[in-house]
């Protein structure tokens, strides 16, 4: 049921924010449920992303970040994960965390370091032109964290 | 300036009180040597050193004693840097007796103050409100620092009407203020 309903999702995307929105609820969907649709899941919500034309804000670029250090804690990449909970939390640093983030894992622990490091030590890098890091217009961004970088009115890009 | 309303303000959960990461003795030995040598930098009132071997442990153990978390958080918020007090808090187990009075301090952080990202040159001027207590007052200072040395700021300021670079800039209660220049 939820590969039809991925199907459809994708189908008749609009590359709007309502469909990003969608696209990552049937990620939640297929991370609490059904682990044989997170594959499919992630590649919608990664399409949706590459393809909207809106800005994204940063309380959506910080749930987009918590979904993915799920993801990334259960392919066993703990340094991944943890900076995508960083990503999150300078997106939005009260944002909910994500329900499948165990409290006890690697990744959290992770976390704790690199939020110190990002924080004490400011490592960031210029951009040339303005750009929305995760929701927030800037002319820098903190170096090798994961983010969501969009110039005004284009399509953003996941780098990771 | 864009302003964005922090809804989920309050909905940051800490961890519960876990286990160390290793039980292997030479492990627990060196936590143990570098717990005691951030209270005697407590002790001796070395502001720099406490925070320094805060990170060395947090990178060896970072499940260590609540109290030490709290320590480096009183150490971060002396220096003015509001943005790791809050994360140092945060790393607080819930219920902690450890907090005590960071309490109180930890809640005036999510409701006093705004979420603050500047882009500006560096060298760029700031100024902030007229604040008469203290821990706001070097918050302000601190922002004004950074912006001034590294022209970029991400952090924690109390609510206020700021100027950076000859433009205005509002940060109210749980609110993002983004300004570019």
């Amino acid at each position: 049921m939820i590969w039809l309903w991925l199907w459809l999702s994708t189908a008749w995307a609009n590359c709007t924010i309502a469909d990003l929105e969608g696209a990552l609820d049937g990620l939640d969907r297929a991370l609490s449920a059904d682990f044989r649709a997170v594959q499919p899941a992630t590649e919608a919500v990664e399409r949706q992303i590459k393809c909207t034309k809106e800005t994204i804000s940063a309380m959506l670029a910080a749930r987009i970040h918590h979904t993915f250090a799920v993801l990334e804690h259960r392919t066993k990449d703990p340094e991944q994960a943890a900076k995508h909970l960083v990503a999150a939390w300078i997106a939005m640093p009260m944002s909910s965390k994500h329900p499948q983030m165990p409290i006890a894992s690697e990744a959290q622990e992770r976390f704790k370091q690199l939020q110190e490091s990002v924080l004490a030590d400011r490592p960031t890098s210029s951009l040339p032109t303005l750009t929305y890091v995760d929701g927030h217009p800037a002319t820098w961004a903190v170096d090798d964290l994961p983010a969501i970088l969009q110039k005004p009115g284009k399509k953003p890009k996941f780098v990771r | 300036m864009l302003t964005l309303a922090l809804s989920l303000f309050l909905g940051v959960a800490s961890a519960q009180s876990l286990p160390p990461t290793s039980t292997d003795k030479g492990h627990i030995a060196e936590t143990r040597r570098l717990t005691d040598e951030l209270k005697d930098y407590l002790r001796e009132g070395k502001r720099s050193g406490v925070e320094r071997t805060y990170r060395t442990l947090l990178a060896h153990e970072p499940r260590m004693d609540p109290e030490l978390h709290v320590i480096a958080a009183r150490a971060a918020q002396e220096r003015g840097d509001a943005f790791l007090t809050l994360a140092r808090l945060q790393r607080v187990p819930p219920g902690s007796t450890a907090m005590g009075e960071m309490a109180q301090v930890k809640d005036g952080l999510l409701e006093r103050y705004g979420y603050v990202r500047i882009s500006a040159p560096k060298g760029t001027e700031m100024t902030g409100p007229a604040m008469f207590n203290p821990m706001e007052r070097a918050a302000i200072d601190f922002a004004i620092g950074v912006v001034k040395e590294e022209g970029g700021f991400l952090g924690l300021l109390p609510a206020g009407d700021y100027v950076v670079g000859g433009q205005p800039m509002e940060v109210k209660n749980r609110m993002t203020a983004n300004i570019v220049l």
